[in-house]
């Protein structure tokens, strides 16, 4: 299953608003990012529905995937993660400081512990759901980590295109998630061996 | 009433001119000094405000930044943010992100100092409160009415301070400052905190602006340094005010009237209308009493200094005035005393005006002295003039008794002498008798005009000498008749004689034949009746007139009686033709006037 997604409502850019209470009460000044951040990429497109139960225990995804969250300048890169139950997610600390990862969600709380750069400490996600992530040093650091208890979902690229494989024939919702936006849904049908485009507006 | 001294009058006058420049003094630096103090009032009104604004912006300053340093909190942004994102799945970790909630906000709140701790999500709803029991209080609040929270939830956020509201929860007033809670740039929630206006804030402040400070929210006295009875005056007085005034500016000065004291109130107006403001108040009255009662003890002592200084001048003054005046009064008394007319005026001290009062007085003195020299003069010679009339009127008199008198003897002595010179020849005897009853006649004349009164009897006496001589002359044909009914009365001589002559020479001698000469002389009703009556020829009425306007006998005698009794005798003469003449004389009985 292909598609693009595109975004057309309007999104505050991620910044730092650091000076934010400098200004005393003017307009936050964001501080930009070291890299630009591209909302598409931060865009989760899963599948809602029944599964057939021959495909239970649902196929994991190629082990090549290694989920990563990384720290790097006081910044969760990327800020938004999606992986299947049983993932587990490494917190390397690419900054010469310490940080802090913790989590309080109810699908996975956790608490890495204060850890210096190049330490990698990880988490096991075994139960669906969004699991937000802070940091307790940087308390403007967050991520999230979406967890799926199936293999049907992806993270949108760079330029909005999507792609899903192996998606078992059937009727499915596909839901389009940005943190920061409404989900968009679209009831698609999947053909046996075919190819099915969709297109979403967020 | 007894009228007043001048000297009394002036000292009284110079008196209460200064009591009155004294008093109205008084009021006009009474006056001046309101005014100062109301102005020093307005001044420290304004400092007040200042330091009233001040001490809350630099709490909420504070506030603001504790809660904005609290807001960095990583656990509590986690576990706002969490919640929110777990609210959607209506997870069983709720409660307990909650209490994760409560349990930071309660530490902070801790830390902060804050009478009020409020947590909210971005929506508006309570996720924690501090400060306030039951912590039930809270369940399902939702804030974001606020314009406080509203403002941290905005994009555009104003200053945090400047948008701090005013918070009413369960009978309590709080000062509140809302700042965002922010992840990255999310604002995720907000964090409020504030400070309880309380009695003892109020008290706080009173310490440090020195005046009276109210907060007033939705008439109603929240915290207020006065007692309960002069707060709701306060109210009372504040509300009639806002009803006349309805557009008052918020920043004015008013009068208000507690318990009798009279304060200057500014009122500041604070957060939303209906949230509230103070309002603080400084005491005319006392500032009044302190400024006044410096200066008082002052200015009485200058007031009655001033009194005393102007009742000495005063009397100084009315004797410079009274002390001239009672020389010259004393100078007049003098003269009164004196009669003297011609002093002059010696003054110890010159005075102008006494000065000229004194030359009036002398010039009027010397013109009422020259004036009565005149009139004695005039009065001396009137008298002169008077004597010298009078004593030629009795020399008149006396001229014309002579004259009159006179005239009897001519026309006697010539009938007399003839009458003698007839008998020398025929009786020679009798001749001499006659002579010499004429002798005592004109002796009896001599004394006559020299007495000019006598009694009847001499009268009679004298008459009857005379008769003698007539009856020598006539022989029988004249015969005498005499009643004499008279005690001892006076008339003035020759006042018979006369009568007696005109009956003669009328009566008798004219006529043929005897005539009888009835002389009466009768005392009746207090007059001397004298009628002398003959049967002679009688007088035709002309006759009689010519008799009486000739002047001879009769005439003669009317105008000595006429001066003897002036206008108090009466006489009458009846006549007819041969038959006889009356003469009757009327006199009074009292002793004739003699002007000898």
């Amino acid at each position: 299953m292909r598609g693009v997604v595109k975004i057309e409502s309007k999104i505050q850019p991620r910044s730092q608003a650091i000076n934010f209470y400098s200004r005393r009460g003017g307009p936050a000044v964001p501080r930009k990012l070291t890299a630009p951040v591209n909302e598409l990429e931060n865009v989760v497109l899963y599948l809602e529905g029944t599964f057939k139960a021959a495909e239970v225990p649902l196929p994991r995804r190629p082990a090549a995937f290694e989920p990563t969250i990384r720290q790097v300048h006081e910044t969760f890169v990327p800020p938004v993660l999606a992986i299947q139950t049983g993932d587990t997610v490494h917190f390397p600390n690419d900054d010469p400081f310490f940080h802090n990862v913790f989590s309080l969600s109810g699908a996975r709380s956790f608490d890495l512990g204060r850890y210096p750069k190049n330490q990698v400490r990880s988490v096991k996600f075994d139960r669906p759901g969004i699991v937000k992530v802070f940091c307790h040093i940087h308390s403007h650091m967050n991520a999230v980590i979406r967890v799926f208890d199936h293999p049907y979902f992806c993270k949108a690229r760079s330029n909005g295109t999507f792609s899903i494989s192996q998606v078992p024939e059937g009727t499915y919702t596909l839901v389009a998630w940005h943190e920061r936006l409404k989900l968009q849904r679209q009831v698609i049908r999947v053909q046996p061996g075919g190819n099915t485009s969709v297109d979403l507006v967020l | 009433m007894k009228p007043l001294k001048l000297r009394t009058k002036i000292i009284l006058f110079t008196s209460l001119l200064v009591i009155a420049v004294v008093a109205g003094s008084f009021l006009v630096i009474n006056q001046v000094v309101k005014t100062q103090v109301r102005s020093r009032l307005v001044r420290d009104l304004k400092r007040s405000q200042q330091t009233l604004e001040q001490i809350q912006r630099d709490r909420l300053r504070e506030m603001a930044a504790y809660s904005i340093i609290a807001s960095e909190n990583s656990t509590l942004k986690a576990a706002i943010e969490t919640y929110q994102t777990e609210l959607q799945s209506n997870s069983p970790i709720l409660e307990q992100l909650r209490r994760t909630v409560e349990n930071e906000a309660s530490k902070l709140f801790e830390i902060l100092k804050a009478d009020l701790l409020v947590v909210t999500s971005n929506s508006g709803d309570v996720l924690a409160m501090e400060g306030i029991q039951p912590a039930t209080a809270r369940a399902g609040l939702n804030l974001s009415d606020q314009p406080s929270i509203q403002n941290c939830l905005s994009p555009n956020p104003r200053d945090f301070e400047e948008s701090a509201g005013i918070w009413r929860f369960q009978g309590r007033t709080y000062r509140i400052v809302s700042v965002p809670i922010l992840l990255q740039d999310l604002v995720i929630g907000t964090l409020s905190s504030g400070y309880e206006i309380s009695p003892h804030l109020v008290e706080t402040i009173k310490l440090n602006t020195d005046s009276d400070v109210v907060f007033v929210a939705g008439d109603q006295v929240i915290a207020s340094t006065f007692n309960q009875e002069q707060n709701s005056l306060l109210l009372r007085a504040l509300k009639t005010q806002t009803q006349s005034t309805a557009t008052t500016a918020s920043d004015s000065q008013t009068e208000v009237m507690l318990q009798g004291e009279t304060f200057l109130a500014l009122q500041i107006a604070q957060g939303s209308p209906s949230g509230g403001g103070f309002i603080i108040l400084n005491s005319i009255d006392r500032a009044m009493q302190n400024i006044m009662g410096g200066i008082k003890v002052t200015l009485v002592f200058i007031g009655l200094f001033s009194i005393l200084v102007a009742m000495l001048l005063g009397l100084a003054l009315s004797q410079s005035i009274t002390q001239p005046l009672m020389n010259f009064v004393n100078f007049m008394g003098g003269i009164t005393r004196t009669g003297e007319l011609q002093q002059k005026f010696q003054p110890h001290s010159p005075n102008y005006e006494v000065d000229v009062l004194a030359r009036s007085f002398e010039s009027m003195a010397q013109s009422l002295a020259e004036s009565q020299a005149e009139t004695s003069r005039y009065h001396e010679e009137l008298r002169r003039k008077e004597i010298n009339e009078e004593k030629i009127s009795r020399l008149a008199t006396r001229s014309r008794l002579d004259a009159l008198i006179s005239q009897v003897n001519p026309h006697f002595l010539f009938n007399a002498l003839n009458t003698v010179s007839v008998l020398i020849d025929e009786n020679p005897d009798e001749a001499r008798r006659l002579t010499v009853k004429l002798a005592n006649i004109f002796r009896q004349t001599l004394q006559a005009s020299e007495r000019e009164v006598v009694s009847v009897q001499e009268e009679l006496r004298f008459v009857q000498d005379y008769l003698e001589i007539e009856k020598a002359r006539f022989g029988e044909r004249l015969q005498v008749e005499e009643r004499i009914e008279v005690s001892n009365a006076q008339i003035p001589c020759f006042t018979l004689q006369p009568l007696i002559e005109n009956a003669i020479k009328h009566g008798a001698a004219l006529k043929i034949g005897t005539t009888t000469i009835r002389i009466a002389v009768l005392q009746e009703n207090g007059h001397l009746n004298i009628q002398v009556s003959d049967d002679g020829i009688g007088m035709t009425p002309s006759a009689r007139d010519s008799m009486l306007e000739r002047g001879y006998g009769l005439r003669n005698l009317i105008d000595r009686l006429n001066i003897h009794y002036p206008s108090e005798f009466a006489w009458k003469v009846e006549s007819e033709f041969e038959k006889g003449t009356v003469v009757s004389l009327a006199l009074p009985c009292h002793p004739p006037v003699t002007r000898m």
